[in-house]
C-alpha cells in the first residue's frame, strides 16, 4: 500500500500526463499516462470534449496512471457527466494501487465500474 | 485455487450499531479479525492467490493485511457497487477470476474447519464439481456461476455459520472458546491449560485464572480477581481488583472497576451490552471507562498549536483590516453580514460572519487577497468552533447535511485543502474532503495553511 507521508508530499506537486488513444468495437480507450493532478485536469477535460466527437462509450485505462488527485479525479467525473449526457458511459480498467486508493478514500468507486483487465471492460459495452 | 472474498457493507452494518468505530467487517472473533480466519484456511487449503473486493473503502483490511506476505499468500484488492451481483464481480474481476478454480466466500461468515483435520476438506473440494451453496461457491476452472450445481450449506466441504448480529457473535465467540479452540490459530503469546495470553500480561495477587480465557496484550488482572471460564480480553485491559469476568468479551482499551461480577456481557468502551439478548447499556459513570485520555491530550496539543498559529495571523493581519475596517462595515449595513453553517459532523449549527453576498469588486478583491474575509473567523479558532486548518465550512443545505453525514468526520476550518484547489468541482464536493480526510496530518495542514494564505482561490 502507498504510504500516507508519500502520497502527501505528492499532493501539491506538478508534472506530465500523457494521454493515448485507441478505439476498439466503438469503444475508446484513453490510456492515461503519468499524473493527473491539478495541473493536468483541465489537459484531459480538453482532450477527452476530441474524443468525444468519435464515441459515446469509454474505458479510462490507469494502469500507467502513477498519481492521481481530488482534482484529478473531479476531471474524471467531469467527463464520466459529459459520456452520460451524450448516452454513453466511462468504465475504468487496469487499476494500480494509487490510483485505487483515491477511489477509495472519495468512494468514487460508487460512480464507475471498475474492471480488472482491459478486454472485460471494452467487452461489457457490448 | 485461488478465494475471492467478497465484503459488503451491508452485511456488516449491524456491527456499526453495536462498534461504532471498528471497521465492520475487521470484526474480532476471539480476538482475531474475521479476515484473519479466511486466509487461515486459504493457507491450509493451499491457495495462494487471494482477491478481497469490497463495496466499501478497504484502506483499513490493507492496512491489517497488506500483501499476505505473512501467511504465504498473495493478497489483491479491488472495488465493487454495492448493487453489484456475483456475476458482474466475476466479470470486473475476470483477470483474476480465469483459468482457474475459485472459491467464493461471500457474506459476513465464519467457515467451521479444523486445521488439525483439513485433508477430507482438500479431498473434497478434488473431487467436487462447481457448487454454489449460498455464502460458498466453487467454480472449476472456466465454469460459469450459472453453471454450478445449487447445493445446501450441509453439502459443502465445509459447514459456516453466519454473523447476522450481536446475539450469534456473543454465541460463536463462546462456543469458539469453549468447544472448539483447538480447531483454529489463535493469538496468544504464551498458550498455557488453554490460557492464551499476550505480552506484558499482569497477574495480580491472589488471581483467580479459570480457562478457558484469551487475552490480548498489555491486559492487568488486579489482586483478587476471577476471571474465566470463557472470557476474551482485547489490548489494554485494567480489570480492578475483586471483579468477577465470565463468559465476557472485554474490547480494547477497557477499564473494569473493582468489586463488578460481569457476566455474559460484551464491554465495548462505555457501553455494555448483554450477550443473550443484545440490550445495550451506555455506563455514564467512571466504574467503566474506555482509553480517551490519549485522545484527549492530542486534541489538546493540536488546538494549541492550532492556536499559536491563529494568534500569528490575528496579529500580522489587523492593521490590512483595520485600513479596510470602514469599507467591511459598510458592506455589513449593505448586505446580509452572517450566514448559517454547520460547524460539527452531528449537524451543529452556527452564524458566521461571511462576505459571499457581497458583489464582486475592487475592494472585495483587495479585501480576498490578504485574507481579510477570514479575519472574523479567526476568532471562532480560539473559541474552539472552528479549526484553523480543517474541512471546507458548508453552509446550511440539506444536500451539505447529506455530505457531512457520509464523510468519516467534518471538522471546518477557516483554511481548507478546496482553497488550495484550482478546479471547478461542483458535483462532487466530498471529493476534496473525503481526500482530506485519508491525508491530513500536520504537514499536510501546514502546506494548506501557506498554499491558502498565498495562492488562496478567490
Amino acid at each position: 500500500m502507498a504510504g500516507k507521508a508519500h502520497i502527501e508530499d505528492e499532493i501539491l506537486k506538478e508534472g506530465d500526463m500523457n494521454i493515448e488513444y485507441q478505439k476498439q468495437n466503438d469503444v475508446g480507450i484513453l490510456i492515461i499516462h503519468g499524473r493527473l493532478d491539478a495541473y493536468n485536469a483541465p489537459t484531459l477535460k480538453t482532450q477527452f470534449q476530441e474524443y468525444s466527437k468519435d464515441t459515446a462509450n469509454f474505458v479510462f485505462d490507469l494502469h500507467n496512471l502513477d498519481f492521481l488527485d481530488s482534482t484529478g479525479l473531479g476531471s474524471i467525473v467531469a467527463c464520466l457527466k459529459a459520456a452520460s449526457e451524450a448516452g454513453g458511459d466511462i468504465r475504468i480498467a487496469n487499476m494500480s494501487e494509487k490510483p485505487r486508493l483515491v477511489f477509495q478514500i472519495t468512494r468514487a468507486y460508487k460512480i464507475f465500474e471498475i474492471y480488472d483487465d482491459l478486454e472485460t471492460a471494452v467487452a461489457s459495452f457490448s | 485455487m485461488k478465494c475471492l472474498i467478497l465484503a459488503r457493507e451491508a452485511n456488516y452494518a449491524w456491527v456499526k450499531n453495536y462498534f461504532p468505530d471498528i471497521t465492520a467487517c475487521l470484526l474480532k472473533v476471539v480476538n482475531k479479525p474475521l479476515p484473519e480466519f479466511y486466509i487461515d484456511l486459504c493457507s491450509l487449503l493451499k491457495i495462494e492467490e487471494i482477491r478481497f473486493v469490497t463495496d466499501f473503502s478497504s484502506q483499513e483490511i490493507e492496512k491489517l493485511l497488506e500483501n499476505g506476505d505473512r501467511w504465504g499468500v498473495h493478497i489483491t484488492y479491488n472495488l465493487a457497487r454495492e448493487e453489484d451481483t456475483i456475476d458482474k464481480i466475476l466479470l470486473k474481476n475476470n483477470s483474476f477470476c480465469r483459468d482457474c478454480d475459485l472459491l467464493i466466500i461471500d457474506d459476513s461468515i465464519f467457515i467451521n474447519y479444523d486445521k488439525d483435520n483439513i485433508e477430507p476438506v482438500i479431498s473434497a473440494f478434488e473431487n467436487t464439481d462447481s457448487f454454489d451453496a449460498g455464502c460458498i461457491k466453487f467454480l472449476k476452472a472456466g465454469v460459469s456461476m450459472k453453471d454450478a450445481q445449487v447445493i445446501t450449506p450441509q453439502d459443502a466441504p465445509f459447514s459456516y455459520s453466519r454473523i447476522t448480529g450481536i446475539v450469534e457473535y456473543y454465541n460463536l465467540s463462546m462456543d469458539i472458546l469453549s468447544k472448539r479452540k483447538h480447531c483454529f490459530v489463535l493469538p496468544g503469546y504464551i498458550h498455557e491449560r488453554d490460557a492464551f495470553l499476550g505480552s506484558n500480561t499482569e497477574i495480580g495477587r491472589g488471581v483467580n485464572i479459570e480457562p478457558p480465557i484469551l487475552a490480548g496484550d498489555n491486559v492487568r488482572f488486579r489482586e483478587l480477581t476471577k476471571v474465566g471460564p470463557n472470557a476474551v480480553f482485547g489490548d489494554n485491559v485494567l480489570i480492578d481488583s475483586q471483579t468477577t469476568v465470565e463468559n465476557c468479551i472485554i474490547y480494547d482499551y477497557t477499564y473494569i472497576g473493582s468489586e463488578l461480577e460481569v457476566n455474559k456481557m460484551i464491554a465495548y468502551k462505555n457501553h455494555l451490552i448483554s450477550g443473550t439478548t443484545g440490550e445495550m447499556i451506555k455506563i455514564t459513570n467512571d466504574f467503566l471507562i474506555s482509553g480517551v485520555e490519549r485522545r484527549i491530550i492530542l486534541s489538546f496539543m493540536e488546538r494549541l498549536v492550532q492556536s499559536f498559529f491563529t494568534a500569528i495571523l490575528i496579529v500580522l493581519l489587523f492593521i490590512p483590516y483595520m485600513c479596510m475596517y470602514l469599507i467591511k462595515l459598510y458592506w455589513e449595513a449593505k448586505y446580509p453580514y452572517k450566514k448559517e453553517y454547520f460547524i460539527k459532523k452531528n449537524g451543529k449549527i452556527a452564524k458566521l460572519p461571511t462576505m459571499s453576498q457581497v458583489p464582486d469588486s475592487f475592494f472585495k478583491r483587495v479585501f480576498t487577497f490578504f485574507n481579510l474575509d477570514r479575519y472574523s473567523l479567526l476568532f471562532f479558532v480560539w473559541r474552539g468552533q472552528l479549526r484553523l486548518v480543517g474541512n471546507k465550512l458548508l453552509d446550511v443545505q440539506p444536500k451539505h447535511l447529506m455530505l457531512i453525514k457520509d464523510l468519516p468526520d467534518y471538522q471546518p476550518g477557516v483554511f481548507n485543502y478546496a482553497d488550495t484547489m484550482h478546479d471547478d468541482i461542483s458535483d462532487y464536493d466530498g471529493m476534496h474532503e473525503g481526500f482530506y480526510y485519508a491525508y491530513q496530518s500536520f504537514g499536510m495542514d501546514m502546506k494548506i495553511l501557506f498554499r491558502a494564505l498565498f495562492k488562496r482561490k478567490s
